[in-house]
């Protein structure tokens, strides 16, 4: 075991410093090191936050789609009314009314596929019909209130008017569908389908009331002091 | 050789600090220093030019992404080669095979300027080293191949310098017996 022994296998071991890469492999791999794109760090970090945003919009988008098909009892019903809400607030307040009275066409179409599908579900439908009724109350009530308003300060309310007016016939339209519906629902739930009814044909009286008075006379029409909801939900 | 090590190591710590502050070419340099040695080191692990110069690539990119972050109060070399190694252990995590360290293949030398004779001569050398243990090779390489000293390889592989010289010699006996076999 002498040292020479162990200088010729040390000796012998250094020749595999041979073993080295191929030399246009070297060359190519620097070139691409040093002319590597800074970008493409930058994209190391943000391509996986990318990929997160794009799965987490995926998924509430299509939880948005899933909702917007629900139907009042089901699991994603109150985010479908969740984002309604989101998309009333940022509607402009004169197209406010317009917006309710598209939604209340919704809870209508709903109540329609409720009892289609389960009669057990159509007390919580026609909750929502109540309530969106009453939104189309509260509403009209204030435009009659800012009607008087402006016609008090000799202003031209004429548009203002004609919009009202235009409503009219969308609200007949609802009653006649609640009066379809009506026969099918139980006896109880008979009952409040015909309170909106009634409801609809007040918010229509008023709206008439407004809408054909002379401008000049629009004191007349002021609406009550305290507005009370025509229908009481759930009663 | 010490002095001179010691130098290289100082002359890589510049190196780095021009990469840090901007001066990618100060990357070349490194490049030059080190992608032979690693080479070798991740050749030895996985018995394939093609996959070592994949990894070793792989390797020196994860450097230059990460060089900014390099704390300079530990070893640059060892922080390189703790990349390889991780490197290496991934590459066998996803090809989900462990050959090529219980495989004698032929080495496969770029090259082509050597004989037939010379070609054999290392290839009796290479089959006598992967007759050793892991730790063993691992420190015969870094060692007697690479140049490394005992200090440098210890902040590699995380043994004491003294454990390394003792696995050193117990190696060097391996290898003169398998040689003369």
């Amino acid at each position: 075991m002498s040292n020479e022994s162990f200088e010729s296998v040390e000796n012998k071991l250094k020749l595999l410093k041979t073993l080295v890469p191929d030399s246009v492999w070297k060359s190519e791999t620097k070139t691409l090191l040093l002319t590597r794109d800074p970008r493409r760090d930058l994209l190391v970090w943000v391509r996986p936050a990318l990929i997160s945003g794009l799965i987490f919009s995926f998924l509430v988008v299509s939880t948005g789609v899933l909702a917007a098909g629900s139907l009042p009892g089901e699991p994603l019903y109150p985010l479908k009314r969740a984002l309604e809400t989101v998309g009333s607030a940022f509607t402009k307040s004169e197209k406010r009314l317009i917006r309710q009275e598209y939604l209340t066409n919704k809870r209508i179409q709903e109540l329609t596929a409720v009892i289609e599908r389960n009669e057990h579900s159509s007390s919580e439908a026609l909750l929502q019909v109540e309530t969106s009724v009453n939104e189309i109350k509260v509403m009209v009530s204030s435009e009659q209130k800012k009607l008087t308003e402006l016609a008090e300060k000799g202003e031209d309310v004429t548009e203002l008017k004609e919009t009202l007016a235009n409503f009219v016939p969308t609200l007949e339209q609802k009653q006649e569908q609640l009066e379809n519906i009506e026969p099918t629902l139980s006896q109880e739930n008979q009952v409040r389908v015909g309170t909106v009814i009634d409801s609809l044909e007040e918010i229509k009286v008023t709206i008439k009331k407004v809408t054909l008075t002379p401008s000049v006379e629009g004191v007349d029409a002021r609406p009550e002091e305290e507005s009370t909801p025509l229908i009481t939900p759930g009663e | 050789m010490l002095f001179l090590k010691l130098g290289q190591e100082a002359s890589l710590e510049k190196l780095i600090q021009q990469v840090k502050n901007g001066n990618v070419k100060a990357f070349g340099a490194i490049y030059n220093t080190l992608v032979e040695k690693l080479y070798r080191f991740i050749y030895f692990k996985v018995d394939s030019r093609e996959t070592a110069e994949d990894l070793t690539q792989a390797v020196f990119l994860k450097v230059l992404e990460g060089i900014n972050k390099y704390q300079e109060k530990s070893s640059f070399l060892a922080w390189v080669y703790t990349i390889a190694r991780n490197q290496v252990i991934d590459h066998y995590r996803t090809k989900k095979s462990h050959a090529g360290l219980d495989q004698a293949e032929k080495i496969e030398f770029s090259d082509k300027n050597l004989s037939l004779e010379e070609k054999e001569q290392r290839q009796e050398i290479y089959k006598a080293l992967r007759r050793l243990t892991k730790e063993e090779r691992e420190v015969v390489e870094l060692h007697s191949i690479d140049e490394f000293n005992f200090e440098e390889i210890s902040q590699i592989v995380g043994k004491t310098p003294g454990s390394l010289r003792v696995l050193k010699y117990r190696a060097l006996i391996k290898l003169r017996k398998f040689l003369n076999q």
